[in-house]
């Protein structure tokens, strides 16, 4: 009489499936007990051997007149197949039960794990059982938008339904191809030119797939990715305080433009290889954004964009009074409207124009003394092309006189030396008027780097005492802000990671880095 | 002849009057609901039942089983409570025979763990505690000082681990590198189930630091991981239909397509 509740529910399911088809009959109720009854000792036979069992059923077969076998025939494969879906249904039924008992975590927790997610990865937790899937509806689960993708997948509809899910609880979106990162970040930290040539391999990449596919956008994001940033009455974008993007080669002016327009409580800007410029980027910035903190630029064709323009400056420190870290690269930028830029910005304590072209360094007279850069606590001016030896040393007697007293991180680095007070082309490797070790003797507690090649083709020169106990200072100074979270950029640990060999033992490791980075090139171009 | 004997059985009861039949299903019903375990013995019973009081015989078993085991949570949660508000009673008649003059206070907490275990932890470690703190906020000082707080929900080894992880945070604050180098040294030393009995002890405690750093770990063991690891590592199983998986995967294509190295973990 004892029947085990995995067979009770399947009796059960089977009763009621099985009387259906015969909706005419009038099943008595000794019938209930029968039919289960009967299926359990049915089931019993699953112990016997399927030789045995298919022999007694040719028996049957044969015991019966020769018309009527082919519908015992059928009904045989019937109720097999009834029985097969009430056994599936109580399987699953058993194993939500099991997740529901064994999962410790209550639902909240659950959530919160779920919430640091990229949103690929929660995808795929999403799919491993219903439990998780339940809990993976959450809004919260949306609200770090992580998107970025080594290889275009994402296409709008995407994006379009991961911002839907989060609806107002979104506040970080991160959109793109990032390619490498994810690699260089683990192991092999890349120059910024090797970014830079991956980004272009990738460009390339992304050309020959929409080629090869005939203008296909399965995976292709266009200029409206961002659209649903400003649907639903405007609720997704109103409360987003941070947005990277990277290398969404359909993006344009005003598109980008339209999307920052919808978030007006933006606090973190990142934008890596987008076709857009600078000074129609800026103005969007300064229309739009002015509770911005950290504005992240670094251009998509290196030295070619000249829009800045000084009234867009005087808009932006007019406008964004809150922004503490800056970094402008690639950019041609001239000294006057950098100096607007630095002057202006009162809370300015991070600064980044690597890269950049014009710069000569002039912006930086007298910069120390008045209130608009004594703040400074950063400064990396690092491959910039156009940077005068002669500005540099005086930065550096201004830094011995006493100014820029916050200054703990100075980046004058420079791979093809600095430039010569009359012509720009005409490079300097061995400095004799810059006073770099007195400046490192005044201030120990600054961390200054100053690799330069010399006329052979290798580093010398390398001047760092504390970088070790400081590489992430730079990084946590420029992702800092007002509601106290640390948001950690790609690019920037990416860039920080060429100040870690920066030092007399790095200098090897530099070298050896580089080379790997050529391989990493390759590789992507295979 | 077993059979012959039930059937015969049957007819009898069959042929009995009405009103017999009635009482005697109304006793058959109150057996099946007063007594689950007595359910299977009565099956055969229940065969005098009409088909419709039949069908709702067993909605009301289902739905007592239903409630039997809704009530467990709360049965545990009435027990909690009542325990707490003992301990409270107690509390107060401490302070009312207490001598505290001339006694200073102690910068020390007293924690007692379910398992019996009496911890001694430094004020700021008991602040991080935020539950902890809200109890002593909510008693005076001198009798916080005298007497050790229940922790009815956690474990003696979990609250080892957080009084040495807020320790070690405070330690290790000086620098976002060692920070960071801390608190994966600290996780990587427990495995899941560790993992997991600590992150319900820091979210009853509510000490924010170690709950935030948890979730972040294991946030971090299952990203790009694939959905096959996902359920091994967490120890669920799969209860999706054949189906309902392959339309989940069509609907986020974009994210099974293109799987990185890492995924086919």
């Amino acid at each position: 009489m004892d029947s085990h509740s995995p067979v009770l529910t399947s009796t059960t399911s089977l009763s009621s499936m099985s009387k259906r088809p015969c909706p005419s009959q009038n099943p008595r109720a000794e019938n209930l007990g029968e039919v289960e009854r009967r299926l359990e000792a049915f089931l019993s036979l699953s112990d016997v051997a399927s030789l045995s069992l298919d022999l007694s059923f040719e028996r049957l077969l044969q015991s019966v007149p020769s018309d009527a076998d082919s519908d015992l025939i059928d009904r045989a494969l019937k109720m097999a197949s009834l029985l097969l879906d009430a056994a599936k249904h109580s399987s699953r039924k058993r194993a939500s039960n099991h997740n529901s008992l064994s999962w410790p975590l209550p639902p909240d927790l659950t959530i919160k794990v779920f919430s640091m997610l990229d949103t690929q990865s929660l995808c795929y937790a999403s799919a491993a059982c219903s439990l998780f899937s339940k809990c993976a509806k959450d809004p919260m689960c949306y609200a770090n938008l992580d998107l970025t993708t080594l290889v275009p997948k994402v296409n709008n509809a995407v994006v379009a339904t991961m911002v839907q899910r989060a609806g107002k609880a979104l506040r970080s979106l991160k959109l793109g191809v990032v390619p490498g990162a994810t690699t260089s970040l683990g192991s092999c930290p890349p120059f910024a030119c090797t970014i830079r040539n991956a980004i272009v391999e990738v460009s390339n990449f992304s050309w020959n797939d929409k080629r090869s596919r005939q203008g296909r956008e399965s995976s292709i994001l266009t200029r409206c990715c961002l659209s649903p940033l400003s649907g639903d009455g405007g609720a997704p974008g109103a409360l987003l305080r941070k947005l990277h993007l990277y290398n969404i080669e359909r993006m344009d002016n005003a598109s980008l433009g339209a999307a920052l327009s919808a978030c007006p409580s933006l606090l973190d800007l990142e934008i890596v290889g987008l076709h857009v410029e600078l000074r129609q980027t800026l103005m969007s910035v300064s229309a739009n954004c002015h509770l911005i903190e950290r504005l992240f630029f670094e251009s998509s064709k290196t030295g070619r964009d000249d829009s800045l323009k000084a009234q867009t400056c005087f808009e932006l420190v007019n406008n964004c009074p809150h922004l503490t870290s800056l970094s402008l690269r690639g950019f041609k930028l001239h000294d006057c409207k950098v100096r607007v830029l630095v002057k202006g910005f009162r809370k300015l304590k991070y600064v980044d124009f690597s890269t950049s072209y014009s710069i000569t360094g002039n912006f930086l007279r007298n910069l120390g003394s008045c209130n608009g850069g004594n703040l400074l606590e950063v400064l990396i001016l690092r491959d910039c092309m156009h940077l005068k030896e002669m500005e540099v040393a005086k930065l550096l007697t201004a830094i011995l006189a006493g100014d820029f007293k916050l200054l703990v991180h100075l980046d004058i680095s420079n791979r093809e030396g600095l430039a010569s007070e009359a012509d720009w082309y005409h490079r300097c490797y061995n400095s004799s008027i810059m006073p770099i070790k007195q400046v490192l003797e005044a201030r120990p507690d600054m961390c200054l780097v100053a690799e330069y090649p010399s006329a052979e083709g290798s580093y010398i020169e390398t001047f760092d005492a504390d970088m070790n106990s400081e590489i992430s200072l730079p990084s946590q100074l420029s992702s800092h802000t007002s509601d106290g979270s640390i948001f950690m950029s790609t690019s920037e640990s990416s860039y920080n990671s060429d100040q870690g060999s920066g030092n007399e033992d790095g200098q090897d490791a530099n070298y050896v880095i580089y080379e790997e980075s050529s391989d990493e090139i390759d590789f992507l171009s295979l | 002849m077993a059979k012959e004997s039930g059937s015969s059985k049957i007819e009898m009861l069959e042929i009995s009057n009405e009103a017999m039949a009635e009482a005697q299903s109304s006793k058959i019903e109150m057996l099946e609901i007063n007594n689950e375990a007595m359910a299977e013995a009565q099956s055969s019973k229940t065969v005098t039942m009409k088909p419709a009081e039949a069908e709702e015989s067993k909605t009301e078993t289902q739905k007592i089983t239903d409630e039997e085991s809704k009530n467990v949570p709360i049965a545990a949660t009435e027990e909690e409570s009542k325990k707490l508000s003992i301990t409270k009673v107690e509390e107060s008649k401490n302070a009312a025979t207490a001598t505290t003059e001339g006694e200073k206070e102690e910068a020390k907490v007293s924690l007692k763990t379910l398992d019996g275990v009496t911890f001694e932890v430094e004020a700021w470690i008991a602040k991080e505690m935020e539950t902890v703190q809200a109890y002593i906020d909510d008693t005076s000082a001198d009798t916080s000082a005298a007497i050790a707080i229940p922790l009815h929900n956690v474990a003696g080894r979990e609250l080892a681990r957080m009084v040495e992880y807020c320790k070690e945070h405070r330690r290790a604050s000086v620098s976002a590198g060692n920070l960071k180098e801390f608190e994966e040294r600290f996780a990587a030393a427990l495995n899941l189930y560790e993992m997991k009995d600590l992150i319900i002890a820091a979210n009853y405690l509510n000490t924010k630091k170690l709950l935030e750093s948890l979730s972040r770990c294991i946030a971090k063991a299952i990203k790009n991981k694939s959905v096959e690891f996902v359920r091994d590592y967490f120890g669920v199983t799969n209860d999706y239909t054949t189906e309902e998986e392959a339309q989940y995967r069509e609907t986020n294509a974009w994210a099974f397509r293109n799987v990185d190295e890492d995924s086919r973990n």
